[in-house]
């Protein structure tokens, strides 16, 4: 189980980064010199269940991702896993989660048996233990053909399949994925998404940010909205579309985020 | 420890199979200075030769004044003579080719000569190539006629005997007795071009790999997954850090070992007193000597790794990385072109500025009269910036701003 607590992440903006006086929207999270990108979120995953976090773009989605896998520091909140609080110990928390994003990439140079083996030394996985892994984890993605390959040799989905690998290879009991589907063809899509409900049923707990609303009705038991650095809604799906008042999944979404449905938006252009 | 082994293995493992690093790394450095020093010897060794054996054109200009040097230079397999040629047309046929040279008998020349007294021949040439023999080849014949003919003239005085000669021509003879060793003459010369060869390699050998390793990791976006690894941020950095301190040492290794064969090589082949001086030289220089310099470039090598590691995970990509590379080779060079100009000098001062104390030490190492202490100094204050430069690195390393720059 991993539990945020009133995450949040103040980040230093950039000379001449700030939206205010360039006339753009106002966002209440630009206070000049600091971008308070999260302002609050909080939720929770049970073992052996899937929770999905939608949100527009810019919402805090990969803030709060990476936050709750320690890429980044949070200014304030707490991350329980398994009811403790773990803020202060990143690596305690780094050991017991894996991270897969749509954009994560592979080290060119290495073989996927290197990379898979690199990753699974700076978990401090024994070594007889981890050969024994690789092999079992080669064996169930179909993957010996080229596990001796060079990564820049892979095909997109033969490197989707090493990445879900090295994400496991420590067989961390949280899996956070971040738009984990993005820019992927259907087939390798179709391999993580399979991969997402085989962790459930191997009684993981599950977090993934994506787009795509059909993914979340099809896999996930949670739903996070997370707009503007605030969680505004954490249940199930079917509580979410009653809060709303819709039974389509997307018009719910429009409404918990406050934005014109496109049809809305298309005739009030028009008119 | 086991850990930071590990990062290095699989850095060292990634860089050595990335063909742009291991031409800078190992490549550049070790056939950079052969091909430098045996194409310059070479094209030297044939320019000269060339120079030195083909038949020159030359044109005898007043020769009525002075029949005497058509049989000179009639009979001599060097020169082919061009008679008839317009005085007017001279300066015109050199800069055309058409001649080499001419040599110009003034109207009073006989008349000169015959009351004992110096007459002169113009020899007229370009002059213009830096390798020019033209002057020397042409008036060598002229010389050693006046020499035969300075015999008589003190022949005919009385004067036989070769001493008795010496002592008539030049009365007062200036010796020069230079205390300095070969070793020590030519060691200021030679030895600021060694410092200058590896402290550029050693740069260009950190220079891609910690591109690749900050930066490129970026680029790839493998850095996120490394961060969120159960490994302390200080431990990716050492690993990251030790391999391009370990291509710059190598970089810098090859390129001396290179340097010093090439030079044995060309020593060798050259003739006379000064091959033999820079044979002497050379051989004079000990293993310890090398040792030296080795022990100097380990904590140099690691002050270019922490400033180039540190900028490289500030850029945004390899291209980025790169392009900061630029600037800071020229911070890099300046100093050691400083230590090439005459009367720059090991001193407390001196020695207290990076790179170029670096650079006048090996100097002194390479002419054997390097102060201990300086060399000391030396050693502790680059060693003193290189821990900084870690430690910075490091510190670096860990803010987020920096890591996740947009």
């Amino acid at each position: 189980m991993i539990e945020a607590i009133g995450l949040e992440k103040t980040f230093k903006v950039p000379k001449n980064r700030g939206t205010k006086d360039r006339g753009e929207v106002a966002d209440p999270r630009d206070q000049g010199k600091l971008f308070h990108a999260l302002r609050g979120i909080s939720f929770k995953c049970e073992k052996g269940r899937v929770l999905g976090m939608v949100g527009p773009n810019g919402a805090g989605k990969t803030t709060t991702l990476r936050v709750l896998s320690t890429a980044l520091k949070p200014t304030a909140g707490r991350i329980m896993i398994d009811g403790e609080d773990f803020s202060l110990f990143p690596n305690e928390i780094r050991r017991r989660i894996g991270f897969l994003s749509g954009t994560t990439g592979l080290y060119p140079r290495l073989t996927a048996r290197e990379m898979v083996m690199y990753f699974g030394r700076l978990h401090r996985v024994p070594q007889a233990e981890l050969v024994e892994r690789v092999d079992k984890l080669f064996d169930r993605f179909g993957m010996h053909g080229y596990a001796n390959e060079r990564n820049d040799r892979l095909s997109t989905g033969m490197k989707q399949k090493v990445n879900i690998v090295r994400t496991l290879i420590h067989d961390p009991s949280i899996l956070i994925f971040d738009e984990p589907t993005t820019g992927l063809d259907i087939m390798s899509v179709q391999v993580l998404l399979e991969f997402i409900a085989d962790s459930k049923r191997q009684q993981r707990t599950v977090i993934f940010s994506t787009h795509s609303l059909h993914e979340v009705e099809e896999l996930c038991d949670e739903v996070v909205v997370i707009d503007q650095g605030v969680s505004k809604f954490h249940g199930t799906v079917p509580e979410f579309k009653r809060l709303q008042g819709s039974q389509d999944l997307t018009q719910a979404f429009m409404k918990a985020i406050g934005a014109a449905a496109p049809l809305d938006r298309l005739e009030g252009g028009a008119a | 420890m086991k850990l930071i082994f590990t990062i290095y293995l699989k850095e060292f493992l990634e860089t050595i199979r990335d063909r742009k690093t291991l031409f800078f790394m190992l490549a550049l450095p070790t056939f950079v200075m052969p091909l430098i020093f045996y194409g310059t010897f070479k094209f030297m060794e044939n320019v000269t030769t060339e120079e030195r054996q083909r038949v020159l054109k030359i044109a005898l200009v007043g020769e009525r004044n002075w029949p005497k040097i058509r049989d000179i230079y009639r009979d001599n397999s060097e020169f082919k003579l061009i008679d008839q040629v317009n005085p007017s047309a001279v300066a015109r046929m050199i800069r055309n080719g058409e001649l080499d040279a001419a040599l110009l008998v003034p109207d009073d020349f006989q008349e000169l000569l015959d009351e004992g007294f110096q007459a002169s021949v113009d020899i007229q040439s370009t002059g213009a190539s830096s390798i020019d023999m033209v002057y020397g080849r042409v008036s060598q014949p002229l010389v050693e006629y006046g020499r035969e003919l300075r015999d008589q003239r003190l022949k005919e005085l009385g004067v036989s005997a070769s001493l008795q000669r010496e002592s008539l021509l030049e009365p007062i003879l200036a010796k020069e007795s230079r205390l300095a060793s070969t070793r020590e003459r030519l060691g200021e010369h030679l030895g600021a071009f060694l410092p200058y060869i590896f402290i550029i390699f050693t740069f260009l050998g950190a220079m891609y790999p910690a591109a690749d390793l900050g930066a490129g990791e970026k680029e790839r976006t493998t850095l996120e997954t490394l961060l969120i690894s159960p490994v302390e941020r200080w431990q990716l950095v050492v690993g990251k850090y030790l391999v391009v301190a370990s291509a710059a040492v190598i970089s810098a290794g090859l390129s001396i070992v290179s340097t010093a064969l090439s030079a044995l090589y060309m020593v060798r082949n050259l003739e006379g007193r000064e091959g033999q001086d820079l044979l002497n030289f050379i051989s004079s220089i000990a293993l310890m000597d090398f040792l030296k310099i080795g022990l100097l470039i380990l904590p140099l090598a690691c002050i270019f790794a922490a400033l180039l590691l540190s900028v490289s995970i500030y850029a945004k990509s390899y291209k980025e990385a790169q392009a900061y590379g630029v600037p800071i080779s020229y911070l890099v060079i300046f100093p050691v072109l400083l230590s090439i100009l005459p009367g720059v000098k090991l001193t407390l001062a001196t020695s207290m500025v990076p790179l170029l104390n670096v650079s006048l030490a090996s100097k002194e190492i390479i002419k054997g009269t390097l102060d201990p202490l300086h060399y000391m100094m030396i050693f502790a204050s680059t060693l003193l910036i290189a821990v900084f430069g870690i430690l910075f690195c490091s510190k670096w390393f860990q803010r987020e701003e920096v890591l996740f720059r947009t």
